[in-house]
């Protein structure tokens, strides 16, 4: 959950002198209310004690005048009463009960009053009459509200000495040093994390421990960032050696697969491509055919009597002659055409761009340079051999438009030239004309 | 023979002094209407204007009540003195005394007593006072008394009676229910009168203070000393300011003869009857 961000941001000083001003506040507003609750239950006491007093005065003041009626002389006694002092009303009712003089302060009917009553009694016996007085609190409250004045200004006054000379003090003991500090940390870290210096130890106070501490950590520090480097540097040496190797790996593996696709498409004994090399050789020219008509022809060529060769003189005098036949296929087709052995003594060539004339003369050619090698076997032995061969050309007309077909149409036209003789090369199309071939029928 | 007969002549000189005498000075005496103080503030303009009318110094003589005022001027240590309606009296019957002006209020030459009760009072005769407290101001004012009792109320039939001293004490005393009933003199009755007072009885009119002169006082001083103060109004530059510090209310002095005061004389006679060990004296 994200943190709400803050406006104010208080410094160490400003958090200890607002916590210091919470506390003194709180503690001098409890203080200055217990001093004048005390304050005031002594004014309120001496008011008490002041009006029992003025109205047992006034009592004995007036029990004369009182017991004679005389109305004017008590009239004249209340009202410079109430002219002096704190009396706000004082009333003095006769024996009947009747009101015999009463004064209220003109300018003093609202303020707030504590009443006293006394009777009024002839030399302490007979009660002639009863006083009834009111003092008002306006002096207390105003006494209280002074006070009330003075406390707070006393305490505005503490608090900011105190709140100053906590500020002065932070800032000598604490914020100074740490200022220092935090000055000396300053850039103190260069680009390898070494950290640089030292920062000043300059008390012996919790600080300066601090600073200590922190100086002996920064040498533990960089020895420990030293020795991490060498093993760094020894990691990242290994660690690119090991990669030197893999790229090196990574390319003798890469070389062994191209050397495992080269052999995976050559024949072992004859150096030319397989059967699976030859169908890659000519899925783009067949391909090339089906989409612009490129045409192209196809060459099965199967030794004549091979097996007896190998029956009669060894695999050995049979590899010799098909490696040899193999020369001779190579060296007798143009630098285009492709050469391969399907198997055993059975190869094709494929001749790019050759219809079924330049295929049969191709053919020809090879077919006769054929019967024209001479194997030497050793120095008493020389052999010769012929070869049949099939000859099929792309044809949409005759449904040869695919690897298989084309491949089939020549096999079928090797075998014819094996039927009739061996030695001799068979197109295919001259086949359907003679077996009415159907394409269908021979796939 | 001779020094017999200078004896005579010796004894017998104070004598005619004493009977018709021309003073080098007067001696002027009063009852005690008021603290000294306040009486001393209140004569000694009076006494001023009547040694510069008279031409002749003219001293105070404050009395500490009413019978020492009336002895003073009866034994002739005063030669005269202002004094109530019942001092006066009383001065006549004892020293012979010659009233020389009465005093006059707002244009009255007489005043009247009144009894008055609280405005919502259910009091509506003197007989029904009978069994109630009654206000009166001075216990010296006779008169006072005297109009209840001729009024036809026996004080001994009141409930009980206190003496307040002044009029504004009657006044609060019976607003405020303390007394059902209490005296004033006419001009306080009429300022009460609807405020919370209601006129219960009016005694007869009644003469007012008087200035008298004792016996035996040289005519031609007496008669100077009644011109004097015949000539005196409350408006006048000279007599004014003692007029008005003898009484704010007075106007002037007017012309009093002895008969004026036989009203008095009848209303305080119940009173003026001795006991009976007094009477056989």
């Amino acid at each position: 959950m994200p943190r709400p961000r803050r406006f104010i941001r208080l410094g160490i000083r400003q958090k200890v002198v607002l916590v210091l001003l919470t506390v003194l506040l709180t503690a001098l507003s409890v203080s200055g209310w217990l001093v004048l609750r005390d304050v005031e239950q002594n004014v309120f006491s001496e008011t008490q004690r002041r009006g029992v007093e003025m109205a047992d005065y006034l009592s004995r003041s007036l029990a004369y005048s009182v017991v004679g009626y005389d109305y004017h002389t008590i009239q004249l006694l209340l009202d410079q009463t109430v002219q002096t002092g704190d009396v706000v009303h004082v009333r003095v009712l006769s024996d009947r009960g009747n009101p015999m003089a009463e004064v209220q302060h003109a300018d003093r009917d609202t303020v707030e009053r504590v009443a006293f009553q006394s009777p009024i009694t002839l030399n302490g016996e007979t009660e002639v009459g009863h006083l009834e007085l009111e003092l008002s609190i306006e002096p207390i409250a105003l006494q209280l509200a002074d006070q009330r004045a003075s406390l707070v200004k006393r305490e505005i006054l503490v608090i900011a000495l105190i709140a100053l000379g906590e500020f002065v003090a932070l800032s000598w003991i604490i914020i100074g040093p740490l200022t220092r500090v935090s000055r000396a940390l300053e850039s103190n870290v260069d680009e390898n994390g070494v950290i640089l210096r030292d920062i000043p130890e300059e008390s012996r106070d919790e600080i300066g421990e601090l600073a200590r501490r922190f100086n002996q950590m920064r040498a533990q520090l960089n020895a420990a960032n030293q020795t991490l480097h060498g093993r760094v540097e020894a990691a990242d040496r290994e660690l690119q050696e090991a990669y030197q190797k893999l790229l090196e790996q990574s390319a003798a593996l890469q070389h062994s697969n191209l050397e495992l696709e080269r052999l995976s498409l050559t024949d072992p004994l004859t150096g030319l491509g397989n059967r699976r090399a030859f169908d890659q050789a000519i899925e783009a020219d067949l391909a090339l055919f089906r989409r612009h008509g490129d045409v192209a022809s196809l060459l099965v060529l199967d030794l004549d009597n091979f097996k007896a060769i190998n029956d009669t003189h060894g695999h050995d005098v049979g590899d010799l002659i098909l490696c040899q036949f193999a020369d001779a296929l190579q060296s007798n087709v143009r630098e285009t055409d492709s050469v391969c052995r399907l198997g055993g003594e059975e190869f094709a060539v494929f001749l790019r761009r050759a219809d079924h004339e330049a295929a049969m003369l191709s053919a020809e050619k090879l077919r006769s340079a054929v019967q024209n090698m001479v194997v030497e076997v050793d120095e008493e032995l020389s052999l010769s051999v012929t070869v049949s061969i099939g000859v099929a050309t792309l044809s949409t007309s005759m449904r040869l438009t695919n690897a298989v077909a084309l491949y089939k149409a020549a096999d079928q036209a090797m075998y014819a030239s094996k039927q009739t003789g061996r030695n001799r090369v068979t197109h295919f199309e001259s086949l359907e004309a003679r077996l009415n071939w159907n394409p269908e029928a021979a796939i | 023979m001779k020094r017999a007969l200078l004896l005579c002549l010796t004894m017998l000189l104070p004598l005619s002094l004493v009977a018709a005498d021309k003073p080098k000075d007067l001696v002027f005496g009063s009852v005690a209407m008021d603290i000294p103080a306040q009486m001393l503030k209140r004569l000694t303009p009076v006494i001023d204007y009547l040694s510069l009318s008279m031409d002749m110094p003219v001293s105070l003589r404050l009395s500490p009540n009413m019978p020492d005022a009336i002895k003073q001027v009866s034994e002739g240590h005063t030669d005269l003195a202002y004094l109530t309606p019942v001092a006066y009296v009383r001065a006549r019957a004892n020293g012979g005394v010659e009233p020389l002006v009465k005093t006059v209020t707002g244009g009255e030459e007489a005043f009247r007593l009144m009894i008055v009760v609280a405005e919502d009072s259910p009091l509506q005769s003197v007989e029904e006072l009978a069994g109630k407290r009654f206000a009166f101001g001075d216990k010296a004012a006779l008169l006072q008394r005297a109009t209840v009792v001729g009024a036809g109320m026996p004080l001994e039939n009141l409930a009980e009676y206190h003496f307040l001293g002044h009029y504004d004490n009657i006044v609060r005393g019976v607003i405020n229910g303390d007394f059902e009933a209490g005296i004033l003199k006419d001009t306080s009755a009429y300022r009460w009168e609807g405020k919370g007072i209601r006129i219960l009885y009016q005694s007869p009119l009644l003469p007012p203070y008087v200035i008298a002169a004792r016996q035996g006082l040289d005519p031609q001083v007496v008669e100077g000393l009644r011109q004097a103060l015949l000539a005196a109004r409350a408006d006048d530059p000279v007599s004014g300011p003692a007029m008005r510090a003898l009484d704010p209310s007075y106007d002037s002095f007017a012309t009093v003869t002895d008969a004026d005061y036989d009203v008095i004389r009848e209303l305080i006679r119940p009173f003026d009857t001795p006991p009976p060990a007094q009477a056989a004296r």
